[in-house]
């Protein structure tokens, strides 16, 4: 199941180089479509990566929505080295997001900040898993396909959040689909106030802690996969069941276990939005970035330092694409998208397209040099 | 071809005594998804120092034997006692518990189950023992001991290239077997399995195989051989079973064996 074709390149050019070339490639025509529209390329990338990566404010934003995407690429990166497609990052983020609320709101009043945070974390990662465990479950034991149980889980968790937000949590007499504010207790430091502390200025922005432990979350999945006995054991069942079954891994615990650690993976994507930015239970708080998980996992290579990458990429697209909707003049918020959806286009679909392309030139290159060498 | 002489024949042997019973199969029937009988009433006893090999036309059941005592598939009836186990047809055997008892298993269909083909070479040949002590710190994996465990595999068996950072799918088949052989045998097992030990083995791998077996067989294991090449049977068993339709047809003694005799068991023709 790992990367079929980009088999014939050597493994530096296939986790660095490819997703370099597809990135030239997806911005070229993306250029391209730009420059039609009688806009200028050169001006809207410029404007682009200034707004994304110039300042500190910007960078922060940045930073701040790539947190999100960390969590939900690593989502789907575990599960699809367990041999599965979980489409379902969205609704998981959705119930951990309702687990980490839910905890905030019921214990925040009493219980101190150093409990509430670790508490809200378990809540959401558990709530995430219990809502991947369903689907892993139909997948392993009933032949339920999990792309499809995921996609269907996607509604029914961005209902149930409708639900209890609009008859349940909704403060009496508030027209605002959103739940009172947590305490004080329940708030994530952000990054802005943490470095305060440390004697740092930074520019106010929504980037908070929780970004360290998306890193932490990616360090913990390296660990998970490479260098543990479950790890290898899952990434056995995904690359061939027969092989794991005649190994003694019993290949439907492992559909649940990698389904159980995506789902909390994504679960995690509520210690950003909802302990570190919003403070309150809200609809719309994972706003399709389950989705956006999967373009970073296709283009990290499944690999968490590539997932980083991937979702520091697409972190600045959104904070960068943003700026140049406000910026240039014409240039419209669907633009941006356009952008991305090339981004996706290149990095997921077309790199079978690219691979021996790039395969093609890198062994062309590679046979004229030590020629040269040898004749001179 | 090969640059030598190569010896793939049957090589001249005093007969030795054969050991105790180490694996011993009774009653066993087994029936797939859609209630055929693939194996029946099958009893086999396999002792220590033989190697009995499986004859039959492909598809008559050598391969479901193999996952049988193998603990890869549950029948439906039968028993098996493995060492001073039994197990029964609810309770049966499985991978994990195999390697435990002390058996081995060299699977027919290397590329879809005895290696991981997406997996670095290191990875593959710890397939089925990542929980040995040698190779694990608890949940951890122990990867410095799993390569070098890798290397002296690869330099005992001769597998070339000696890369055990390189991925098992690019080996070649002679040097994948190998490797598999090196993983099964260096634990010592008492019952060896090998289905298709030489299936797209070039012939100096294929000497090499032989003489491993025979290693094996002389040191106690028990091994059971099945493959679809009747040569191969001929040059490395010292008792034959035949298979027709999931049933014994037939069982010779080595002295006792013509292409004749067994091509007639393996039709279903014992009388």
């Amino acid at each position: 199941m790992s990367g079929g074709t980009a088999q014939t390149l050597p493994r530096w050019a296939d986790l660095v180089l490819l997703p370099a070339v597809c990135l030239a490639v997806a911005l070229l025509v993306a250029g391209g479509v730009v420059a039609l529209v009688g806009q200028s390329p050169t001006e809207v990338i410029a404007v682009l990566v200034h707004g994304a990566f110039g300042t500190a404010r910007g960078f922060s934003y940045t930073l701040y929505y790539a947190t999100t995407f960390i969590f939900t690429g690593l989502a789907v990166a575990v599960a699809f080295h367990g041999g599965l497609f979980n489409i379902g990052g969205e609704g998981q983020a959705i119930l951990g997001g309702l687990g980490t609320g839910l905890v905030a709101l019921w214990w925040s009043a009493f219980l101190p900040v150093w409990v509430m945070l670790p508490l809200m974390l378990v809540a959401g990662a558990l709530f995430g898993m219990a809502w991947a465990a369903v689907p892993g479950y139909l997948q392993a034991y009933r032949g339920s396909h999990v792309v499809i149980t995921t996609i269907m889980f996607n509604f029914i968790a961005s209902s149930l959040l409708v639900y209890l937000l609009v008859n349940h949590l909704r403060p009496a007499g508030s027209m605002s689909v959103e739940s009172e504010p947590f305490a004080d207790s329940a708030k994530l430091p952000a990054m802005h106030e943490a470095l305060a502390w440390l004697g740092v200025e930074w520019p106010s922005s929504p980037l908070n802690l929780s970004v360290l432990l998306a890193v932490l979350a990616a360090v913990g999945v390296y660990l998970f996969l490479w260098r543990t006995r479950a790890g290898y054991h899952l990434r056995a069942v995904g690359s061939s069941p027969g092989a794991a079954e005649y190994a003694g891994i019993r290949p439907k615990r492992q559909v649940m276990v990698a389904m159980a650690v995506s789902g909390a993976l994504a679960g995690m994507v509520g210690m950003n939005e909802i302990a570190g930015v919003n403070g309150k239970l809200l609809l719309e708080f994972v706003s399709g970035a389950g989705f956006t998980g999967i373009a970073v996992a296709l283009m990290g290579r499944n690999h968490p330092v590539g997932i980083v990458l991937a979702s520091v990429l697409f972190g600045a697209l959104f904070q960068g694409g943003a700026e140049v909707a406000f910026e240039v003049r014409g240039f419209s918020r669907e633009m941006v998208v356009m952008l991305q959806g090339f981004i996706v286009l290149f990095s997921g679909a077309m790199v079978y397209v690219i691979a021996p392309i790039v395969g093609w030139l890198l062994t062309r290159v590679t046979r004229l040099m030590p020629l040269g060498a040898s004749h001179g | 071809m090969v640059g030598r002489k190569v010896q793939v024949g049957r090589v001249d042997e005093e007969a030795k005594p054969v050991g105790d019973v180490l694996l011993k199969a009774t009653g066993v029937l087994v029936r797939d998804a859609l209630n055929v009988v693939r194996l029946s009433d099958l009893n086999l006893t396999l002792r220590g120092g033989e190697i009995v090999g499986v004859a039959g036309v492909s598809g008559n059941g050598q391969s479901e034997l193999l996952d049988v005592l193998s603990g890869m598939l549950q029948p439906t009836q039968g028993q098996l006692q493995l060492g001073a186990k039994t197990f029964e047809a609810k309770a049966w055997l499985d991978p994990h518990s195999a390697r435990e008892l002390g058996l081995a298993h060299v699977p027919e269909d290397r590329h879809a189950r005895a290696m991981v083909m997406d997996f670095v070479a290191w990875e593959s040949a710890v397939l089925g023992y990542d929980d040995l002590p040698e190779y694990a710190n608890g949940v951890w994996m122990n990867h410095g001991r799993m390569r070098q465990a890798t290397a002296d595999m690869m330099e005992h068996f001769d597998v070339r290239p000696r890369a055990p950072e390189l991925l098992s799918r690019s080996f070649s088949g002679g040097n994948q077997q190998k490797l598999v052989l090196a993983r099964e045998i260096g634990q010592r097992p008492k019952v060896l399995l090998v289905g298709q030990p030489t299936r797209g083995v070039d012939i100096g791998a294929i000497e090499f195989i032989y003489a491993q077996l025979r290693a094996m067989r002389d040191a106690g294991c028990a091994v059971l051989v099945v493959s679809s090449e009747l040569d191969e049977i001929l040059a490395l068993s010292n008792r034959v079973i035949v298979m027709n339709q999931g049933r014994v047809t037939g069982e010779l003694a080595i002295e006792d064996c013509t292409e004749a005799s067994i091509g007639l068991l393996m039709v279903g023709d014992g009388a």
